[in-house]
C-alpha cells in the first residue's frame, strides 16, 4: 500500500514538474523570446506587395485608341524551396512543360545552375487564361505575378510620337514618358500573410491607396495621321530618301492633328530598337528650310516697308554678288511684280527686298515666329534650332537668311508659323492634348498684320497655279496656298553637299478660309527628282486631298 | 447561503459569457476568410474583365484599322478614289 502511495505520489510529482516546465518553457517563448520569435515569424510570412495598377490608355481625338494596356501574368519558381521540402520535380516539370510553360531543357537547366536561388522567373507575359489553368493546378512554389503589358494597335503609323514602356509599364519614350506620371497613376501598397507554401492567405494592411491610371486624349486625328504616314512611307521609298517628317496642324487653334515619321518603328515587338527609327524627326531634326521660308521674308518687309504686291522688282540679270559671293534664280527673271517673287521663288528679288531692312527686325520677326523656341512640350529630344547670328557687317549671310540659309527649323515650328499666316497673322499655341470643346481660344501673339496675312496667303495660292512652282500640290476639288523648298544639305568635312538635298513643302489648305497647315519634309531624295515640288509637294496634295474630304471642308472651298 | 449562489451564477454567467466571446472569435474569424476569398475571387473577377475589355478594344481597333480597311477596300472591293469630285452646295 505504501508502495503505491509513492507511486502516486512520484507520478503526481513528475505531472506538476511537467506543468512546470510546460509553463517555463511558455513563459521563455511568449514573454522572453515573443519579439524575436514574432520579428523572425513576420519576416517569413508577411510580405509587402504592390498592387495591380493599370496604366490610362491613350486616344485620339475622335476616342480610337492608340494605346491600351492589357493584363498579364508572369510565372516564376522557387527552386531552392522545392529542394528543400522533397517536392516532386518531375510531376512539376511534366505539368508546366505541359502547359507550354517552360521546356523540359529549361526546367533542368534551373535546377542544375539555379537551385539556390529563390526566384526564378519561368515565363513573362502569359495570357490569363493560361494563367487561370496553372492556378487550378494548384503546384507548390510556382507563383503568379499580374502586372500590365502595353499595346499599339496603330503600331508604326504613330510609334515615334507616342514612343512606348518599359518590361514594367513606365514610359520610356515619347508621350508614354512626357505623360508618364499622369497616365500610371499612384501604385498601391498593401500587406499580406503568405502560407508555407508563399500563398496569400490574408491581406493585413491597405499601406497605400492605389490610384488608377487616368486615359489621355490627344489632338492626333488617327485618320489624317495614317493617310500622311502611307504617303510619306510611299515617297521616300519611290524617291529611295534618306528619311521624312510631316505635320498637320489646325490653324485655328494649334492642335497638332498629324505627326508623321518615316522609318519608324513597331512598338509591340521586342526586337532592339534603333535611334534612326524611334527618334521623333518633326522635333528632333532640324534642317533649313530654304524656299519655304520667303513667305515670312516677304511678310516682314510688307509690314515694315510701304510695298504692296503689284510693285516691281527688278531681278536682272538673274544674279548678283555681295563681296565676292553670287545670290542667283535659276534664271533670269527680269524685273518683276513683288508678288511673283514668291511665286517664281526669286532669291535675287527677295534678297533685294529685305536689303534696305534693320537686321536686328528681321530677327526679331523669327524669334516671333517661334523658331528657336522649344515648344511647351519636351517630348524627348526636341531639338530648338539655331540661327546664324552673323555681324552686320556679314551682309552676304542676311541676304541668303531672307532665302531661308543661316536658319535651322524643325516641322513643327515651320507649320506653326505657317499657321499664322492661315489665321490672320496669330501664331497659336501648339496642343497635343485635346482642350474642352467650350474653351474659348484666346489669340496672344500676332505675328503679322491680317492685311499681310491675307496677302502672303493669295500669293502662296497662286504658286500652287498652273504656272507656280507648287502646281503639283494642287487639289482636284479644294484650292490651296504653299511653297516649296529645295536645299543643299550639310555634310560634314564637305559643307553644303552638291549631291544631297532635301525636299520640302509647307502649305494650306483650303484656301481662302484655311484649316489645315502641313509641312512635308523629305531628307536626301536619291532617284526619281529631289526638288521640294516633285518630291514633296506631291505628299501634301495626296494628303490634303483626302483630309480636306474626310473633315467635310470641301464646302469651304467651293464657299 | 445567497453569497455562494451569486457566485456561482456570477461564474456561470462568466463561463457563458466567455463561450459566446469564444464563438464570436470564431466567426469573426471565418466571416473574415470568407470575405477574404470573395475579395480574392472579385479582384480576379475584375482582372479577368479587365483583360477581356483590353482584348475587345484591340480586336476592334485592329478589325478597323484604317491600313486594314484601306487594303480591303482596294484589293477586295476593288474601291478607287473618285478621279473627279463635284460639291454640290
Amino acid at each position: 500500500m505504501k508502495t503505491y502511495k509513492a507511486r502516486l505520489i512520484l507520478f503526481i510529482s513528475l505531472i506538476f514538474i511537467l506543468f512546470i516546465l510546460f509553463f517555463a518553457r511558455c513563459y521563455y517563448l511568449f514573454v522572453t523570446q515573443k519579439e524575436f520569435l514574432q520579428t523572425q515569424g513576420d519576416l517569413r510570412a508577411i510580405r509587402t506587395e504592390n498592387t495591380l495598377n493599370i496604366r490610362g490608355s491613350i486616344l485620339d481625338r475622335n476616342g480610337k485608341f492608340i494605346a491600351v494596356s492589357t493584363i498579364v501574368y508572369d510565372v516564376w519558381i522557387n527552386p531552392y524551396k522545392i529542394l528543400k521540402e522533397n517536392i516532386n520535380k518531375q510531376n512539376l516539370k511534366k505539368e508546366l512543360v505541359a502547359l507550354n510553360i517552360t521546356s523540359e531543357e529549361e526546367f533542368n537547366e534551373i535546377f542544375t545552375e539555379k537551385n539556390d536561388k529563390q526566384y526564378v522567373y519561368l515565363k513573362r507575359n502569359v495570357s490569363p487564361n493560361k494563367a487561370d489553368k496553372l492556378r487550378a493546378l494548384n503546384l507548390p512554389f510556382v507563383f503568379l505575378d499580374s502586372k500590365t503589358k502595353r499595346y499599339y494597335p496603330s503600331s508604326e503609323v504613330i510609334a515615334p510620337l507616342i514612343g512606348k514602356t518599359d518590361i514594367d509599364d513606365n514610359g520610356i519614350e515619347g508621350i508614354e514618358l512626357f505623360f508618364n506620371e499622369y497616365l500610371k497613376g499612384k501604385q498601391g501598397k498593401q500587406t499580406v500573410l503568405k502560407d508555407r507554401l508563399g500563398r496569400t492567405i490574408k491581406v493585413i494592411d491597405l499601406i497605400q491607396e492605389p490610384e488608377a491610371g487616368k486615359d489621355l486624349n490627344l489632338t492626333i486625328d488617327l485618320r489624317l495621321q495614317y493617310l500622311a504616314y502611307k504617303e510619306l512611307a510611299e515617297a521616300i521609298e519611290y524617291h529611295k530618301a534618306q528619311s521624312g517628317a510631316a505635320v498637320i496642324l489646325d490653324v485655328t487653334n494649334g492642335d497638332i492633328l498629324a505627326m508623321v515619321n518615316y522609318p519608324s518603328f513597331n512598338p509591340n515587338g521586342t526586337s532592339n530598337i534603333n535611334f534612326n527609327s524611334i527618334r521623333n524627326r518633326t522635333i528632333t531634326d532640324v534642317f533649313e528650310p530654304g524656299s519655304v521660308f520667303k513667305p515670312f521674308s516677304m511678310a516682314m518687309a510688307m509690314d515694315h516697308k510701304n510695298i504692296k504686291e503689284d510693285d516691281l522688282i527688278d531681278t536682272s540679270p538673274g544674279f548678283f554678288s555681295v563681296k565676292h559671293k553670287t545670290i542667283k534664280d535659276i534664271r533670269n527673271y527680269g524685273e518683276i511684280k513683288v508678288k511673283d517673287v514668291l511665286i517664281k521663288s526669286s532669291n535675287v528679288g527677295i534678297s533685294k527686298i529685305i536689303s534696305d531692312i534693320q537686321p536686328d527686325k528681321f530677327i526679331n520677326f523669327i524669334y516671333n515666329l517661334g523658331f528657336t523656341y522649344k515648344s511647351q512640350y519636351d517630348l524627348q529630344g526636341e531639338t530648338p534650332g539655331w540661327l546664324n547670328h552673323f555681324l552686320e557687317s556679314d551682309i552676304f549671310s542676311y541676304y541668303t537668311l531672307a532665302f531661308g540659309y543661316g536658319v535651322a527649323v524643325n516641322a513643327l515650328q515651320l507649320t506653326r508659323a505657317y499657321s499664322s499666316i492661315g489665321n490672320h497673322g496669330y501664331l497659336p499655341d501648339i496642343n497635343i492634348i485635346k482642350k474642352n470643346k467650350d474653351k474659348q481660344i484666346e489669340y496672344k501673339n500676332k505675328v503679322m498684320s491680317q492685311e499681310t496675312a491675307e496677302q502672303i496667303l493669295e500669293m502662296l495660292h497662286e504658286t500652287t497655279g498652273k504656272t507656280g512652282t507648287a502646281k503639283r500640290a494642287a487639289l482636284p476639288f479644294a484650292e490651296v496656298a504653299g511653297k516649296t523648298g529645295t536645299t543643299r544639305r550639310i555634310v560634314s568635312g564637305i559643307g553644303y553637299d552638291a549631291t544631297s538635298h532635301n525636299a520640302i513643302f509647307a502649305g494650306l489648305a483650303p484656301y481662302p478660309n484655311p484649316k489645315l497647315a502641313m509641312v512635308v519634309f523629305i531628307a536626301d531624295p536619291k532617284e526619281n527628282g529631289y526638288y521640294g515640288g516633285l518630291v514633296a509637294a506631291p505628299v501634301f496634295s495626296k494628303v490634303m486631298g483626302s483630309a480636306v474630304r474626310i473633315l467635310g471642308l470641301e464646302q469651304q472651298a467651293e464657299g | 447561503m445567497d453569497i455562494r449562489n451569486h457566485s456561482l451564477i456570477s461564474i456561470i454567467l462568466l463561463v457563458i459569457l466567455i463561450f459566446i466571446s469564444a464563438i464570436a472569435v470564431i466567426y469573426v474569424r471565418q466571416s473574415n476568410r470568407f470575405l477574404f476569398i470573395a475579395i480574392d475571387e472579385l479582384s480576379q473577377k475584375k482582372e479577368e474583365l479587365y483583360y477581356q475589355r483590353s482584348q475587345l478594344i484591340l480586336e476592334n481597333e485592329t478589325l478597323s484599322s484604317l491600313s486594314r480597311v484601306d487594303m480591303i477596300a482596294k484589293n477586295q472591293l476593288s474601291m478607287i478614289k473618285p478621279p473627279n469630285v463635284t460639291v454640290l452646295n
